[in-house]
């Protein structure tokens, strides 16, 4: 009895030596801390400063920098009004991408395989065509149209948004419901639900996954896009995202840039914290 | 056969407007880059293959090309070997990484994981401004240390960056999906600890890797933000290229010809990824039938 045992922990032991791919996780911890949450820390520490790099100034702890981008004149003038036309701007977007990708998405996994995969060739190719490109084509494409930019910024602004970001929105939905095990809609039939009773009760709860994803993936980047609005009105209508660019380059700029960034990053881990909720492995975001 | 309700015309309807959306800009391109005029007016007039050989060649004279443009043209070249070289190497190297990190974390238990994926996927759900922002961040401050300067090396830290999330999201499924005892089984028979993932684990995963690979190649040729942010004042891809051009209010016709040769490129590529991946599937029916 003594030497079975013996040898079942020496063979335990011997797999969990064998275990060791384990070890291959710890540098990518080691290059995530580094990347990641080292720079959040910078990120805090300027946003509650008055440091800057380039000067190698005093540390005083302030929170002046708030205080500028949410109360004093430049919060009035610049910064409310360019959240909410952010606002305004990508829950617009998002709501026509959703509005045009998720039947899009829903008839794509109707098709057979071969167009299926013929129909994802051609959402995913776009992405090769660069878009700093293909937004200034946008821009072009709004003067021989016609559509002047003083007038129609915001139009144009939202058209040019939905061409970059619609893929994102067909995508996740699409990988969701290729998923979807046909033989519950059956069932459903089965059951006497109609066709439109069975989509509603079982195909879009089903759905719900992809739909939280495409919609973070893009109401995220349209909230904070700053080369759409920026090629699209020649420079003249300012979101979210230029206020950022802006601060990139100006002295001191750093330290309201990581209130702004703060600020956004506020919106990515709400969206972040849905996004996990419904798909835990994160196979809806490629 | 089934009569068509307006259900279905309707859907019709999405999916061309999808696509026109989608599309409208690269048609655009297409027509640009064999226009020879500049004048909007005139669009889709003077046919013209000369942007396509003013990437290839160093003897403008025979193209007529305006001397101003000439300068243009040759940092454009520049721009797109800077392009090729940071993304050649970022894929490589992020693919190698993220595999084996994806092994590292398919290997964990569970709670660990999730905490992993949490972290993996973070820089794919922050928004492009604020990765490049914190790259930024941790460069400058590197700067002040080590006296690391913005250029190459840090664009390419921050592609290999952006890059290994996709990989190791491309990776994981395949994970799943093999023998967890084919490793132990290399072990025993005498390989060493990266013997065994090489010879047993890897070519098991390899489509995964593949499509890893792809996904990292297709985000850094085109990535345009994060580039922005880390490049320094010297350094150019050519998506910041363009934006400059934008800024300064001229942008050469040749970039548009250049756009259109990778996207070319890339349409044969896919197709023909698309086409063996087809064949493969349709052998391995085959076989088991």
């Amino acid at each position: 009895m003594n030497d079975i045992s013996q040898v079942i922990t020496q063979d335990t032991k011997r797999i969990k030596k064998l275990k060791k791919t384990k070890s291959f996780a710890i540098p990518y911890l080691v290059w995530m801390g580094i990347f990641l949450v080292v720079p959040m820390l910078i990120l805090i520490f300027l946003a509650f400063t008055t440091y800057d790099f380039s000067q190698n100034s005093e540390v005083h702890f302030t929170l002046s920098n708030w205080a500028y981008v949410f109360n004093s004149r430049y919060a009035v003038t610049v910064f409310w009004p360019s959240v909410f036309r952010s606002f305004y701007v990508s829950f617009i977007v998002t709501l026509i991408c959703l509005v045009i990708g998720y039947p899009v998405a829903y008839l794509m996994s109707k098709l057979k395989a071969k167009y299926r995969a013929l129909i994802m060739i051609f959402l995913s190719l776009p992405l090769w065509c660069n878009q700093v490109l293909r937004i200034i084509s946008w821009r072009t494409i709004f003067e021989i149209l016609g559509l002047n930019y003083n007038e129609f910024y915001i139009f144009n602004i939202i058209v040019a948004m939905v061409s970059m970001y619609l893929p994102f929105m067909i995508l996740p939905i699409y990988t969701v419901l290729e998923k979807l095990d046909k033989r519950v809609i059956e069932a459903s039939y089965d059951l006497g639900c109609s066709k439109i009773q069975s989509f509603f009760k079982v195909t879009l709860p089903l759905s719900l996954g992809g739909i939280v994803s495409g919609v973070i993936m893009t109401f995220l980047p349209s909230l904070t896009s700053f080369e759409v609005s920026d090629a699209v009105s020649y420079n003249t209508v300012l979101l979210l995202g230029n206020l950022i660019h802006a601060r990139f380059h100006g002295t001191g700029g750093y330290n309201i840039g990581s209130v702004f960034s703060i600020i956004t990053i506020v919106f990515t881990v709400v969206g972040f914290i849905l996004v996990l909720k419904v798909d835990k492995e994160g196979e809806t975001l490629i | 056969m089934k009569k068509k309700s307006v259900f279905d015309y309707l859907s019709i309807i999405f999916i061309v407007f999808a696509f026109v959306i989608i599309y409208a800009p690269i048609i655009l391109i297409f027509i640009m880059s064999f226009t020879s005029t500049y004048s909007l007016s005139e669009i889709g007039t003077g046919f013209t293959f000369k942007w396509y050989e003013s990437l290839f060649t160093s003897n403008y004279e025979r193209l007529s090309i305006a001397s101003k443009y000439i300068a243009n043209i040759d940092s454009l070249k520049i721009a797109i070997l800077n392009t090729f070289f940071i993304t050649i190497l970022s894929t490589i190297i992020s693919t190698f990484f993220g595999t084996l990190f994806a092994i590292g974390i398919h290997s964990l238990n569970k709670k660990k994981r999730t905490a992993f994926m949490v972290l993996n996927n973070m820089p794919i759900v922050n928004p492009d401004i604020v990765t490049g922002f914190l790259l930024l961040l941790i460069f400058v401050l590197l700067q002040t240390l080590i006296g690391l300067e913005r250029g190459w090396f840090t664009v390419l830290i921050a592609h290999i960056f952006f890059s290994i999330p996709y990989v190791v999201l491309s990776v994981l499924p395949r994970l799943n999906q093999i023998d967890p005892n084919t490793y132990e089984a290399a072990r025993d028979l005498g390989c060493t600890r990266f013997g065994a993932v090489f010879k047993a684990i890897i070519p098991s995963i390899t489509t995964g890797i593949v499509s890893g690979a792809m996904f990292a190649f297709t985000m850094s040729i085109d990535d345009f933000v994060i580039t922005m942010f880390v490049s320094g004042t010297e350094f150019y891809n050519v998506s910041t290229w363009i934006d400059s051009a934008m800024r300064r209010g001229f942008i050469p016709k040749s970039v548009y010809a250049y756009n259109l040769i990778i996207f070319l490129i890339a349409s044969i590529v896919v197709q023909m990824n698309n086409f063996l991946q087809t064949n493969k599937k349709r052998k391995i029916e085959v076989v088991q039938e």
